[in-house]
């Protein structure tokens, strides 16, 4: 009788044991509620037959599973809101530097003669240009964001592979020897969550309970105590934009499509940035261009012929800078002068010579091949309002076969673009030499506002498409969170339903535990009670 | 359903950030009075007040325009009356030499006077406006449209009188064009009228047929008749000057009509896209302010909630 009440008392021990861990761990995050299982002995008495780590495994992968979408929404929704509050803010957006510009040289076809009109219409392009300076600085700034926050949560990713095998590691061994502790599994969990965030991965678990991870496509991360390290690789075409990779012992091999918080971002850079980017830089590139041409057709102030207000859009530097070696042999420099912005795309290019020397040019993003034309006498090239030519004297006949470049036509344009007319009484504003009050080029250049540049839109058209662009992409990642932030919390509600820790509940079994050992130590009592009864009868 | 403590903290906790989202946003709405803070709230309607915003700005400055064509054309209505008033004088005084009873001297004094009112409408021809610009000049206002100029032989040279001095005419130095301005989508406005449409039309442009009466006046002895033609002559070329400068007159009236009723329009204009610009973007109060109040309610009970469920535990009784 004895025995079986220390029976009762262990197993009441052992259970409020359990007890206590749960309500420790109710406040952190991952830990799984065991419990205590009694069971009679074939002897007498009772003893925790095992302590349960209670833990929907299917519920839990499809956490995994949401928190990969959760995590790609999550980046991508903020950096789009991000650029919206660039395009959009009153401060930020290019709309009223040019509905200004306009004004003013309005104003000043009133009364073209009058300086202080002049001065007004330069503040103004110059206020104009340094809007598209600062907006292409500001994207600029985003693209380095991007990239640096992508290679921190590259770095966590490992982290969460080292982690993972680590944790695979003891469970092995913990296997081996009968039973793995809760909070490694609990521990592992917690780090497969955490790097599905991050990262679209599969998850299989082996015989020896140690868990496998790989990307969707097979190439494994994690396989015990082994992980691959993950690494960004310079983009291809652009080098600039970084690509994910795997490395293994004998290959590293690009993810195409990682997915999570790095795919969010990724997707944004690709799909959002680098298009509102292109977009401005051939606005920039169109808009100087019309306005530069106007001003050399009419005549300033003293009768002399006029001369443009900003930079020239194919100065060597700009012209030399369009074009990046990317593959093969680096035989030659590339000029890239731009001929017609009205025909300029807002798309990069890569062009190369294959083995057969046949030069090609192949849209990017998209890889469709484009026509060119070829000039007999130079064997230069032209296509969309672009002309390529060897520098140096060189011609295109001299690019090394197997060579290949990327052409960015628009690169630069917005970030530098400038005034450079100092004299207000140099603006052109006349259309005939030896009449100062003329104002025809003037009202000329004021018609531009409503000419169509580029890409079949007027300059404030084609702003307001970057908005509306931007504008459409944030509504869309705004609302997908949306979606993906409600699946994600009810799929961890329902793990924290079934593994979560209920305080109530631990406090019930604490009374009831309590009584048993209570109830155990009173048998253990009576039981003595009797023996000595016993005793004193004899 | 099984619920453990962290699930019922976080759904609460999620519950009260939401509605605490829920009233901010909405306060916001109510005090800048719109719907649409930012344009993925609305992308279709936001590009529509993109376009109302551009077009708004247009339609402000093509007001600025009529107002500053409004100034210069009334600058050239002034100073047309003003000619106006001076031709008279000059007409009446051209006439009293005809007075058959005056004097050498009587004439000169004529003359004088005529050369005075004759000057005041040179001046007049040269007023200048904003930017030093001189107003009759037409679209070359950057110098004197009436001047004396040096009569050039075919050479190049310059002619020269008896006393070798240079002789020198009466010239219009400015342009015959006049500028034009943008006031609407389709309306520019016409600037005017020039110094030569006033005084240089004909044969013989007004000032130098003024001289010529005035040589006459001051002349001693005169032909028969000589006078009277000479009267004839000047009292032709001050009608038919001011012919033109009434003409440029009604011509500015007519002008300064278009343009007040291209500011109407324009004014109109402005209103209707405002309109549509409110009714896209301008957030209803009416429906506003019961959303802000069910909004708060709903933070007020969850506040309650997330404090009684907080304090709500078994281990407090036991």
């Amino acid at each position: 009788m004895i025995f079986t009440g220390i029976t009762g008392l262990n197993a009441a021990q052992t259970a409020l044991n359990v007890t206590s861990k749960n309500i420790a761990g109710v406040g952190v995050n991952g830990y799984s509620r065991q419990v205590a299982n009694f069971k009679t002995s074939d002897i007498g008495g009772v003893y925790i037959n095992n302590i349960e780590r209670v833990s929907d495994q299917y519920a839990v992968q499809q956490a995994w599973f949401n928190a990969t979408q959760y995590g790609y929404d999550t980046t991508n929704a903020s950096h789009n809101l991000q650029l919206e509050t660039l395009v959009s803010g009153k401060n930020t957006s290019l709309s009223p530097s040019l509905n200004g510009f306009f004004d003013t040289l309005n104003a000043a076809s009133a009364d073209p003669m009058e300086i202080a009109y002049r001065q007004e219409v330069l503040a103004d392009a110059e206020d104009l240009a340094s809007r598209f300076n600062s907006l292409s600085s500001s994207m600029n700034k985003q693209a380095a964001d991007v990239e640096s926050q992508l290679s921190s949560l590259t770095g966590e990713a490992n982290d969460m592979l080292a982690s993972i095998a680590k944790t695979n590691e003891a469970i092995a061994a913990a296997a081996a020897i009968g039973n793995v502790p809760s909070h490694l599994l609990d521990e592992r969990d917690q780090s497969i969550q955490q790097l599905s965030e991050l990262m679209d991965v599969s998850i299989i678990f082996e015989q020896d309970q140690t868990a496998t991870v790989t990307i969707p496509t097979g190439e494994p991360l994690v396989s015990r105590g082994e992980t691959n390290e993950l690494v960004l690789l310079p983009g291809y075409p652009d080098a600039s934009q970084t690509q994910l990779a795997v490395k293994s012992h004998d290959a590293t091999k690009r993810i195409d499509q990682p997915g999570g918080g790095i795919g969010g971002l990724m997707d944004f850079r690709e799909d959002t940035l680098s298009q509102s980017q292109r977009e401005l830089d051939r606005l920039a590139l169109a808009f100087s261009n019309e306005v530069n041409a106007l001003m050399e057709k009419g005549f300033d102030l003293n009768g002399a012929a006029g001369s443009a207000l900003f930079g020239d859009i194919n100065s060597s530097e700009l012209m030399r800078n369009r074009s990046t070696h990317i593959g093969g042999t680096n035989s030659v420099n590339l000029d890239i002068k731009v001929d017609d912005t009205s025909k300029l795309t807002a798309d990069n290019y890569v062009f190369s010579k294959n083995d057969k020397n046949e030069l090609e040019v192949h849209r990017h993003p998209g890889g469709e091949k484009v026509d060119f034309e070829t000039d007999t006498t130079t064997g230069d090239i032209s296509f969309d309002g672009i002309t390529i030519s060897a520098a140096d004297g060189k011609t295109l006949g001299d690019m090394a076969a197997g060579s290949s470049y990327l052409i960015e036509p628009g690169k630069g344009a917005a970030g530098t673009m400038e005034v450079v007319l100092d004299d207000p009484e140099k603006l052109a504003f006349s259309g005939k030499a030896d009449e100062p009050g003329n104002n025809s080029n003037l009202l000329d250049l004021i018609k531009l506002q409503d000419k169509t540049i580029a890409g079949g839109q007027s300059v404030n058209q084609g702003w307001n498409s970057i908005i509306s662009d931007v504008a459409s992409s944030s509504a869309r990642a705004t609302n997908s969170l949306a979606a993906s932030e409600m699946l994600y919390q009810e799929a961890t509600s329902r793990v924290q339903s079934e593994s979560g820790v209920n305080l109530d509940e631990e406090a019930g079994n604490m009374l009831m535990f309590q009584q048993l050992y209570s109830a155990n130590a009173k048998v253990i009592s009576t039981a003595d009670e009797l023996f000595q009864t016993l005793l004193q009868a004899v | 359903m099984r619920v453990s403590t962290m699930q019922m903290h976080n759904t609460l906790s999620g519950s009260m950030q939401k509605a605490q989202g829920n009233v901010s946003k909405t306060l916001l709405q109510m005090s800048s009075g719109k719907e649409i803070l930012k344009p993925s709230d609305d992308p279709f309607a936001s590009v529509q007040l993109l376009k109302l915003d551009d077009h708004l700005s247009k339609l402000e400055t093509w007001s600025g325009n009529i107002d500053k064509a409004t100034t210069f054309l009334g600058n050239q209505e002034s100073a047309l009356m003003d000619m106006n008033n001076n031709l008279d004088r000059t007409r009446d005084l051209v006439l009293s030499a005809g007075n058959g009873a005056l004097s050498l001297e009587d004439r000169k004094a004529i003359a004088k006077e005529i050369e005075q009112t004759v000057s005041t409408l040179k001046s007049l021809a040269n007023t200048k406006g904003a930017g030093d610009e001189y107003i009759f000049g037409g679209t070359a206002g950057q110098q004197e449209p009436v001047q004396k100029v040096p009569v050039i032989d075919e050479k190049g040279n310059p002619v020269l009188d008896a006393d070798g001095n240079p002789v020198e005419e009466w010239s219009f130095e400015g342009s015959e064009s006049v500028r034009e301005v943008q006031v609407s989508d389709s309306q520019h406005a016409t600037l005017g009228s020039t110094a030569s449409d006033l005084f240089f039309q004909g044969d013989k442009d007004f000032f130098t047929q003024m001289d010529e009466f005035v040589a006459i006046l001051n002349k001693d002895p005169l032909a028969e008749g000589e006078l009277e033609g000479a009267i004839d002559a000047a009292i032709k070329g001050i009608d038919a000057t001011s012919g033109a400068v009434n003409e440029g007159l009604t011509d500015i009236g007519a002008e300064i009509n278009m343009l007040e009723e291209a500011k109407d329009t324009n004014t109109d204009l402005v209103a209707t896209n405002k309109a549509m610009q409110s009714s896209l973007e301008a957030l209803d109060y009416a429906e506003a302010i019961p959303r802000l109040t069910i909004e708060q309610t709903v933070l007020t009970a969850t506040q309650k909630g997330y404090a009684s469920s907080s304090t709500l535990t078994l281990f407090n009784y036991i």
